[in-house]
């Protein structure tokens, strides 16, 4: 068992291998019985990212078939996806469910999992961020993240009549 | 053992094997966002996140999505406007992908152009026309390039160039040819180059059998003027390569059994091409088809475009069932092939793999058409099946490169009942999208 504390002094026993699905612990972790300080990690978002790295330890435990891992090598070439596919449907369901958050907690856990390298937490996250941002205008992007227009009605103007022509997703 | 991250307990002078992988911000978050995240605020904000993940975030968005997020806030529109980011975003993206569209009308007299992107896989609606068309006029889009879109009036028997940057609509004289109606420009042999450095200026030209000779035609916005040039027979023998380096447009202008006639144009200036060349290349045996352009039936579909053809091959299957038997056709292979370097034959440049042709395959059609553009080594396809009233879309892309076919799902666009009004693909609208981006 590894040992993780989080900033706050909470701390939290997991197995190696789903201390693993961190690969900066995966580095540097020597003795089984390693305990980790997190400083910047809060317990609050720990204990989600540890759900998600037991979640995905248990599933990556078994390897892939012949034919997924053909599938996943598949799907990868394909032009428009940038994150390594999660190819077993369950796990993608779960995941979905996962990253059903609102935004300031899906902040917290992309800049933890960026922190400790967990580079599929990192892709599902950045997804889920960017997928909240798709088919929006900016004024509904700005009140989906809480963002301050700091433009000048002189500047907003200018904007609006070089965007006139802008987009609306179908 | 205790064992802190990034502590003085480890040898190496760097606290912390990060490899290549920047860390921003330092790695002890400014308390203001710890305390602020523990309340479980909203502090810890989209803008507050390191750019470096905010990067990743934009990545993934096409660039229209990139152009709203432009206007959200001064903090993302510096960020999303930086040399920088649009290197990477370049890089990670093929240059924003290339882009199809769909003119399609809806009765009485509504209509919307969409575009398609490849490297997102989404669609876009493009509020180009109802800007540029009096009301009631009938339109037939024709071909885009940069942020023009070029489109042929039915009524009015003349061509409409609308420029979305500049929303300036231009209304073309006619052609030496007179004026023309939407059925002589549906074919292949036309092609829109617009001013590459944003400029609102464009060429547009077409080729025609005029006498039976091959005349290439040329319109300039600078000039708001055409020209005609005919085509000079292709230099044969010995001596007569290196034409294929000065080819700056091939224009496909007919194509008969196993001959077919190509113009190709380059080396132009200011006063157009210095250069423009009629090829007669051949087929290679077993590649006669069909009609070059519009609805096809035959067994061997060609789509034409910038110096190359491909090759769509198809076999008759019928199925019982309602009525009688229904004939339907089910692709079962395609060639791509290019011009070669003296311009006396098609030559084979890759056939499509199993997994792709194995793609199209199970999509039966009764008729097909389809669009062709190469640019920067990146031939891209787009096939528009219909099979008994229904449009299916597929896309197909060749690197020249890497010698890699891909195939990228179309999503349905609401084409059931489609009256669809012209199709064209671009590899230039992204880039013309940029541009208004670095405007800010």
């Amino acid at each position: 068992m590894i040992k993780l504390v989080s900033g706050d002094g909470a701390e939290f026993e997991v197995e190696e291998e789903v201390a693993f699905q961190s690969k900066i612990i995966k580095d540097i972790v020597a003795d089984a019985d390693d305990v980790i300080p997190l400083p910047t990690v809060s317990s609050k978002v720990l204990i989600q990212v540890i759900e998600y790295c037991r979640k995905h330890a248990a599933v990556n435990s078994f390897p892939l078939s012949p034919s997924s891992s053909a599938a996943a090598a598949a799907s990868s070439s394909s032009s428009i996806s940038y994150s390594k596919p999660v190819s077993d449907p369950a796990l993608r369901a779960w995941d979905n469910e996962f990253v059903k958050l609102n935004n300031s907690s899906l902040f917290d856990i992309v800049i933890a999992a960026n922190y400790l390298d967990i580079e599929e937490l990192v892709d599902l996250v950045l997804e889920t961020v960017a997928d909240r941002i798709k088919g929006k205008q900016a004024q509904e992007i700005r009140r989906q993240f809480n963002i301050e227009n700091d433009f000048t009605p002189e500047e907003e103007e200018a904007l609006r009549r070089e965007n006139s022509w802008a987009f609306q997703n179908n | 053992m205790l064992l802190p991250l990034f502590s003085i307990n480890t040898p190496k002078p760097q606290p912390f094997p990060l490899g290549d992988r920047p860390i921003n911000p330092p790695l002890f978050l400014p308390p203001q966002i710890m305390r602020d995240a523990d309340r479980g605020s909203t502090a810890v904000g989209l803008c507050l996140l390191p750019s470096e993940l905010l990067h990743e975030i934009f990545f993934r968005l096409a660039l229209p999505e990139l152009l709203r997020v432009r206007s959200v806030s001064k903090a993302l529109a510096s960020l999303v406007s930086a040399h920088d980011f649009r290197r990477l975003y370049d890089l990670r993206s093929d240059r924003g992908g290339g882009w199809l569209f769909i003119y399609k009308k809806r009765p009485p007299r509504d209509s919307v152009l969409r575009g398609f992107n490849d490297r997102f896989g989404r669609w876009f609606k493009i509020p180009v026309v109802s800007a540029a068309v009096a009301p009631g006029e009938d339109l037939y889009f024709l071909a885009a390039s940069g942020g023009v879109f070029l489109f042929a009036s039915n009524s009015r028997r003349e061509l409409v160039a609308v420029n979305i940057a500049t929303r300036s609509v231009r209304r073309i004289p006619p052609s030496p040819m007179g004026p023309r109606g939407t059925a002589s420009w549906r074919r292949s042999g036309l092609k829109l180059v617009a001013d590459p450095s944003g400029v609102d200026h464009f060429r547009f030209l077409f080729a025609e059998m005029v006498h039976n000779r091959s005349v290439l035609f040329e319109y300039r916005s600078e000039t708001d003027s055409w020209r005609a040039v005919e085509a000079e027979p292709e230099p044969t023998g010995a001596g007569s390569t290196g034409i294929g380096s000065r080819r700056d447009v091939c224009l496909n202008v007919v194509q008969l059994g196993l001959e077919s006639v190509v113009l190709s144009c380059g080396g132009g200036g200011e006063e157009g091409p210095a250069v423009v060349l009629a090829h007669r290349p051949r087929f290679p045996a077993g590649f006669q088809g069909g009609p070059p352009v519009g609805f096809n039936t035959s067994d061997r579909f060609h789509v034409y475009g910038d110096g190359n053809v491909a090759v769509v091959r198809s076999s008759v299957s019928e199925t019982a069932g309602g009525g009688g038997t229904t004939r339907t056709r089910v692709v079962t292979g395609v060639e791509l092939l290019g011009l070669s370097g003296d311009g006396t034959e098609w030559e084979l440049t890759s056939s499509a793999p199993a997994a792709i042709v194995e793609a199209l395959r199970w999509r039966p059609y009764t008729a097909m058409m389809g669009c062709l553009v190469e640019r920067e080594g990146v031939v891209r396809m787009a096939l528009m099946s219909n099979c008994r009233g229904c449009w299916d879309l597929a896309w197909l892309s060749y690197h020249r490169a890497q010698g890699k076919w891909a195939c990228v799902p179309v999503p349905d666009c609401g084409t059931t009942g489609l009256n669809m009004a012209g199709i064209a693909l671009s590899s230039t609208f992204s880039r013309s999208l940029w541009s208004s981006l670095s405007a800010a």
